[in-house]
């Protein structure tokens, strides 16, 4: 209990820092906002090329994955950000202090830097999940489970780039794309899974579950999936997944040595 | 530029010389870039053949794979390192030094996309390997222009960059300008689909802004997708717009750097 009034505290206060940077603020909600236009853009090129539909999904419940995606990518920039600074950390030896503070290094660490720009994804996302919710008659009891969802896809999101971290902790350099690698799977599980080979969905469903939080709730309330999957899958692979990632962080800094000036 | 003398174009020869053998330190990190960036291209093409395959052609798939190697080749994106040398107060020193600002970005640029360009090559030649002469310019013709167009696509690159890297001196971060550059251009470049395949206003919009000049008038121009006078029409507009955003992007840093603040100490 006390560990967590640290983080929130920490949080909060990082949070009024990023307050400062008003004019950012505004260029980022509009930027993020901007993108989520930019790929339904995109989307309208595509499914203009397709036919209207793509792999039997109407355009309306695509649009529920992508506002359910922006929704997961915002929480994680909200909440636990602060990990796409990992490789510069290492170089610049900014870890020393961190792993002396009297609380866990991963969490503490990840609640430390949130981006304001999260702001934008989380609401275009809702706003995009509910409009298209409802424009592909989606039963509005579904939105009961939108939280669930999008807190356990956040947390697989996290997941899978806190183990690019681990690797960027052991494997000094530049390597910020291994998160950028991360975010580029995130961005493709917003399509529906039968638009990939087999192998890809099991890639995305099972190796790095980014589209189990979306797809899988997605399908059960369009009636493709049972409801059951849908309420037990993502809390699983968040389970799963936050366990594999703590511990590999917590193995990447065993026997870490200081860099920087 | 600022230095007429030939000491001032030594000193730019010698940074673009450094520059580029800088990027051998960091090979592994290009490597990284064309595996993230390689990823992301091989979903764009899953997606597209899953939609288009009912009617599939090597020649959307070749126009697909010369963009991919195109924007590679092309990628400059200064934001971040901006970003960070004006939250640090840095840029007090890099404005100090006795060269132009503008021209030094520029033959930073320069020496990143005489690198780029081996590996954007390297997708080249594995995609000729898949696809043969889908990918082969439409005529010798139609060679010389894309090759041109490539030359100015970098001009219309660099300077849409320079003037959202102006930006940062306003806002002190780099998230905002660079994600907006990067919706932009990611949306309107021509790097998901061709342009002529737009549907309705994202068509027209994209016709009217710069973007198109970056990844869609080389490629199209090599595969003979523009040809004719409208081959002549797209290479004028790509130097018109190369020399209007090199004076606009002049001309406001000459304004955004009066309003500089200088932090750290």
């Amino acid at each position: 209990m006390r560990e967590l009034r640290v983080l929130w505290r920490a949080f909060r206060t990082t949070l009024q820092t990023r307050l400062e940077y008003r004019a950012d603020l505004a260029l980022g909600l509009a930027g993020s906002l901007g993108l989520q236009a930019s790929s339904l853009g995109l989307l309208w090129v595509l499914l203009h090329a397709s036919g209207g539909a793509l792999g039997g999904w109407k355009p309306a419940e695509i649009g529920v994955l992508y506002g359910m995606t922006a929704m997961v990518q915002g929480t994680s920039e909200l909440f636990f950000n602060h990990i796409w600074w990992t490789p510069t950390y290492v170089i610049r030896g900014q870890f020393d202090r961190l792993l002396v503070y009297p609380v866990r290094s991963l969490p503490f660490f990840l609640v430390t830097c949130p981006e304001l720009h999260a702001l934008g994804n989380l609401s275009g996302g809702l706003c995009l999940t509910l409009a298209f919710g409802r424009a592909a008659g989606l039963p509005p009891w579904g939105l009961l489970g939108l939280p669930l969802w999008v807190a356990c896809g956040s947390l697989v999101h996290t997941s899978v780039l806190v183990l690019a971290g681990a690797v960027t902790v052991r494997v000094k350099g530049a390597y910020n794309q291994l998160f950028w690698l991360t975010n580029t799977l995130l961005q493709n599980s917003r399509y529906p899974m039968s638009v990939y080979p087999v192998a890809v969905q099991g890639l995305l469903l099972v190796c790095v579950p980014l589209a189990v939080a979306s797809w899988v709730p997605a399908s059960a309330l369009s009636g493709r999936l049972p409801l059951w999957p849908a309420l037990l899958a993502p809390p699983l692979a968040a389970a799963v997944m936050v366990a594999l990632a703590w511990k590999a962080w917590d193995k990447a800094f065993e026997g870490y040595e200081s860099s920087g000036s | 530029m600022e230095r007429g003398r030939a000491g001032g174009w030594r000193a730019y020869r010698n940074l673009f010389t450094r520059a580029l053998s800088a990027h051998l330190a960091y090979g592994g990190a290009v490597w990284m870039n064309l595996l993230s960036l390689g990823a992301g291209f091989s979903f764009t093409l899953l997606v597209w053949r899953f939609a288009l395959r009912s009617s599939p052609g090597s020649a959307f798939f070749a126009y697909l794979a010369l963009a991919f190697a195109v924007n590679f080749t092309l990628g400059v994106a200064f934001e971040r390192y901006v970003g960070d040398r004006i939250r640090e107060g840095l840029i007090a020193t890099d404005l100090l030094k006795p060269v132009d600002y503008t021209w030094f970005f520029f033959v930073q640029g320069l020496s990143d996309v005489a690198f780029q360009a081996c590996f954007g090559l390297g997708v080249v030649a594995v995609a000729w390997a898949a696809l043969g002469q889908a990918l082969a310019p439409a005529s010798g013709l139609a060679a010389a222009q894309g090759l041109l167009s490539l030359a100015l696509a970098f001009v219309v690159q660099f300077h849409i960059g320079f003037l959202f890297v102006q930006m940062i001196f306003a806002t002190h971060s780099n998230y905002g300008p660079f994600t907006t550059r990067m919706l932009l251009h990611n949306t309107f470049s021509g790097i998901f689909a061709p342009l002529d395949l737009y549907p309705g206003a994202l068509g027209t919009l994209a016709r009217w802004l710069p973007f198109r000049h970056v990844v869609y008038t080389p490629c199209a121009l090599w595969l003979g997708r523009i040809s004719g006078p409208d081959a002549w029409g797209a290479l004028a507009s790509q130097a018109a717009w190369g020399l209007a955003l090199m004076l606009a992007s002049r001309l406001s840093f000459g304004l955004i750097r009066r309003h500089l603040t200088i932090q750290g100490g």
